[in-house]
């Protein structure tokens, strides 16, 4: 193998420690490179007789923010140009294979034959915790620094290599549901008693304690994998199903009165994918997940929350002859506290408002 | 185009629709056996000349499943010709199973037909055979999806009805319905339901409350309150019609249609399939319809499809002189009798589904029974029927007296 991303051993015992360390980078992101390395790892653990399984950790504080985001932004362009060049359906041929790849890769671990454990310290987050995901077994750390989750929906996106439909299969569907939208990050205990990792111990005991299970569990499969495996709630159309998804539908409405493709999206995927074995629920999933990247709220969610947003917090496109303006809430967003001058609105009482909720700093005037 | 008259009607007494009900212990099959049977032995109809059984039937599963309007043509002993279907548009099947039959004969293509319905609440129970319009979110959202009660709280709240409105419309129905039973207004076309010995199991609708009033009802909880809230409905609701600040809970069981069991048949031909049968003809279908409406709303669609059927026959509000409209909830009714200005008395004469209550998939079939009889009574010539439909649908007939 020829590896940078990675350092790779294998223990007297036969179980192989791949540990992700990207060189010249503060944090691991998962990207092109990284993915064909994780391919290489795969296929090494799965040729090599004498491998056991393969025990998956981090050489540095954290564990990895997930995707690069400039990669699917990358991939984003790249359909652009295609659609110029080739046509509509070519281009999308191309950005469905590109962007279903990473689950696909997930799906291949975890359908590899061998043991994969994952041995989590630090943030793990996005796409690193969709590896953790189909990873068979995963240990976190109980430091305090450790936090799982699946924050894509705050860049109006969803998680897309796995995610919607492994905690889907993990946890009942409300719980699984709300954990979607929310995208929190969530603390060791809390992500052990929902049913998200299998095991919490002191940092430097969780790569020994990852090989110990590898080593009492050589035929690993998921669970969703296993003969007679059931849905936490019972089937999608059942009674408990009924008491699910119209709540569920409804409150969706009342929390984004229907703005929000990337919400909307991880409705429709666990609905559809719950009804269906993993592979295709896979595949579904990648379908929702390229149609939404290819939306328009989400490049500009992924632009104004992600890309830019250090420039955003320093105002830096804000016009600086122009006095905040209107109810007090738009004012203190658009505004920077060392800011001088007037502000204005719709009438002396409202500027007033305005004046007030940002501070002492304006003098206010109705228009 | 040939006319379709209806020739006869007949339906069951209506069971109260749980476990203690007097119809619990009867299958669904033998429901609407008994209607069939009771329509063909009454007219004397050889064996195998009815060309159709069309049922409604909402809950299509278990004891209702496999097509059960063939089931029952067979049960009923109409000779192995005869073929059946079972369709489904919610609460107006029953109405729609007769506009299908009427249809095929009016193209020429059936000279005798039956359409009618069947449901049994209490044995199948209501949501047996699922919910898809509010399950997918492909569809439920965009559908403004809530349970119909909510639908029928959001009525209420827009078009400003109160708790007392819909209460005193509740009143009124058990009233009615109590009194048109002690005149025996319903005689002609309730055949009771016996067991296999001949004994009787039940003759009458059984949920009707003569005494109950305003303060009986005032005493109920407001049922959808906590789903609407905790469900995220009330939002829905509001999203789908923001003038509406916020939803006014005012139904409950009391002013609810109830959940009975039921079936109901409608004997359709042409003019020389009664001639050959020896039979005459109680009255003319004069047009019917179907319509999509609003969706957040639900259940105001009979209001549309009135307005389409009127613009279809050319007729107006004042060419009526009887309507049924379901009682699915007060505020439905209400609403109906609002947009389109219509006296009170005209309307829901002798009780309806708050009273009687409404067997899904038959209800569209006995009522409009319910309107040829009370015509026939009061010698008057034309009659409307028309139903509330989920997913926000409403279906409409007009006959008339021949």
């Amino acid at each position: 193998m020829n590896l940078t991303h990675f350092r790779f051993e294998t223990d007297a015992d036969g179980i192989a420690l791949a540990t992700w360390d990207s060189p010249g980078k503060s944090m691991n992101v998962i990207d092109q490179n990284v993915m064909a390395e994780l391919n290489q790892i795969i296929d090494h653990v799965v040729a090599t007789e004498a491998i056991k399984g393969c025990v998956i950790t981090s050489g540095k504080e954290a564990f990895s923010g997930g995707a690069d985001l400039t990669m699917l932004q990358g991939l984003g362009m790249e359909y652009a140009k295609l659609v110029k060049t080739k046509g509509e359906e070519p281009a999308m041929a191309f950005f469905f294979e590109a962007t279903a790849r990473l689950s696909l890769l997930y799906r291949k671990l975890e359908t590899c034959g061998k043991p994969f454990a994952a041995a989590v310290h630090g943030t793990c987050l996005g796409g690193a915790f969709e590896l953790a995901l189909s990873c068979h077994f995963r240990i976190l750390s109980d430091s305090d620094k450790t936090r799982v989750g699946l924050p894509e929906i705050k860049v109006g996106l969803f998680p897309g290599a796995g995610g919607t439909q492994r905690v889907a299969r993990l946890m009942q569907t409300g719980d699984a549901l709300q954990m979607l939208f929310k995208g929190d990050q969530i603390k060791p205990a809390a992500a052990r008693s929902m049913g998200l990792v299998h095991a919490v111990g002191p940092r430097d005991q969780i790569v020994q304690a990852a090989k110990e299970w590898i080593k009492a569990n050589p035929n690993a499969k998921a669970p969703w994998d296993m003969e007679g495996y059931k849905l936490p709630s019972n089937k999608v159309h059942s009674p408990a199903g009924m008491m699910i998804w119209p709540p569920a539908n409804a409150i969706y409405r009342r929390e984004t009165s229907d703005n929000y493709p990337a919400a909307k999206a991880i409705l429709k995927a666990v609905y559809e994918g719950l009804q269906l074995p993993m592979d295709l629920a896979l595949r579904v999933e990648s379908r929702y997940f390229a149609q939404i990247l290819r939306t328009p709220e989400a490049a500009a969610m992924i632009r104004s929350l992600f890309l830019s947003k250090g420039e955003l917090e320093k105002g830096a496109r804000r016009p600086a002859d122009i006095p905040p303006t209107g109810q007090g809430l738009f004012a203190q967003a658009d505004v920077r506290p060392d800011h001088e001058g007037p502000c204005q609105d719709r009438g002396p009482r409202c500027a007033a408002r305005t004046h007030h909720a940002i501070g002492g700093l304006f003098h206010a005037q109705g228009l | 185009m040939a006319d379709a008259f209806v020739y006869d009607h007949v339906r069951t007494p209506r069971g109260k629709g749980k476990a203690d009900g007097s119809l619990h212990e009867v299958t669904a099959l033998r429901l609407a056996e008994t209607a069939l049977r009771a329509i063909a032995t009454r007219n004397n109809l050889e064996k195998g000349s009815v060309e159709d059984v069309i049922l409604g039937c909402v809950d299509p599963v278990g004891e209702a499943s496999g097509d059960i309007a063939r089931s029952a043509a067979i049960a009923a002993d109409y000779g192995f010709q005869v073929p059946g279907i079972q369709i489904n548009r919610f609460c107006a099947s029953g109405l729609d199973a007769v506009a299908a039959g009427a249809a095929q004969v009016m193209a020429g293509q059936k000279d005798l037909v039956v359409g009618g319905g069947v449901e049994s609440m209490s044995r199948v129970g209501m949501g047996a055979s699922g919910m898809l319009p509010a399950v997918d979110p492909s569809v439920a959202i965009p559908s403004y999806f809530s349970p119909q009660g909510v639908a029928a709280d959001l009525i209420a709240t827009k078009y400003g009805f109160t708790r007392d409105d819909v209460d005193a419309l509740a009143v009124a129905s058990h009233k009615k319905a109590a009194a048109a039973w002690a005149e025996g207004r319903f005689a002609k076309s309730v055949v009771p339901v016996k067991d296999v010995n001949g004994l009787t199991i039940l003759a009458k609708d059984e949920t009707i409350r003569p005494n109950t009033d305003m303060q009986t009802l005032g005493g109920l909880k407001a049922s959808f309150a906590m789903m609407g809230e905790q469900g995220g409905f009330n939002a829905v609701a509001i999203q789908g019609h923001p003038e509406v600040e916020k939803i006014n809970h005012v139904h409950h069981a009391g002013n609810s249609s109830g959940i009975v069991d039921g079936a109901a048949a409608v004997l359709v031909g042409n003019k020389a399939a009664g001639r050959k049968a020896g039979l005459k003809p109680r009255a003319r279908i004069r047009g019917f319809a179907t319509i999509g409406s609003d969706l957040a709303l639900v259940l105001t669609g009979p209001v549309d499809v009135t307005q389409r059927l009127f613009a279809r026959t050319g007729m107006t509000m004042k060419d009526i002189d009887l309507i049924e409209i379901n009682e699915a909830f007060s505020s439905v009714v209400l609403r109906y009798m609002q947009a389109f200005d219509i006296d009170p008395a005209k309307v829901n004469v002798n009780g309806g589904a708050i009273a009687m209550g409404h067997p899904l998939g038959a209800t569209g079939a006995m009522i409009l029974g319910t309107v040829i009889d009370e015509l026939e009574r009061r010698d008057l010539n034309t009659g409307l029927v028309t139903l509330c439909v989920a997913h926000g649908m409403g279906t409409a007939m007009i006959v008339e007296r021949v």
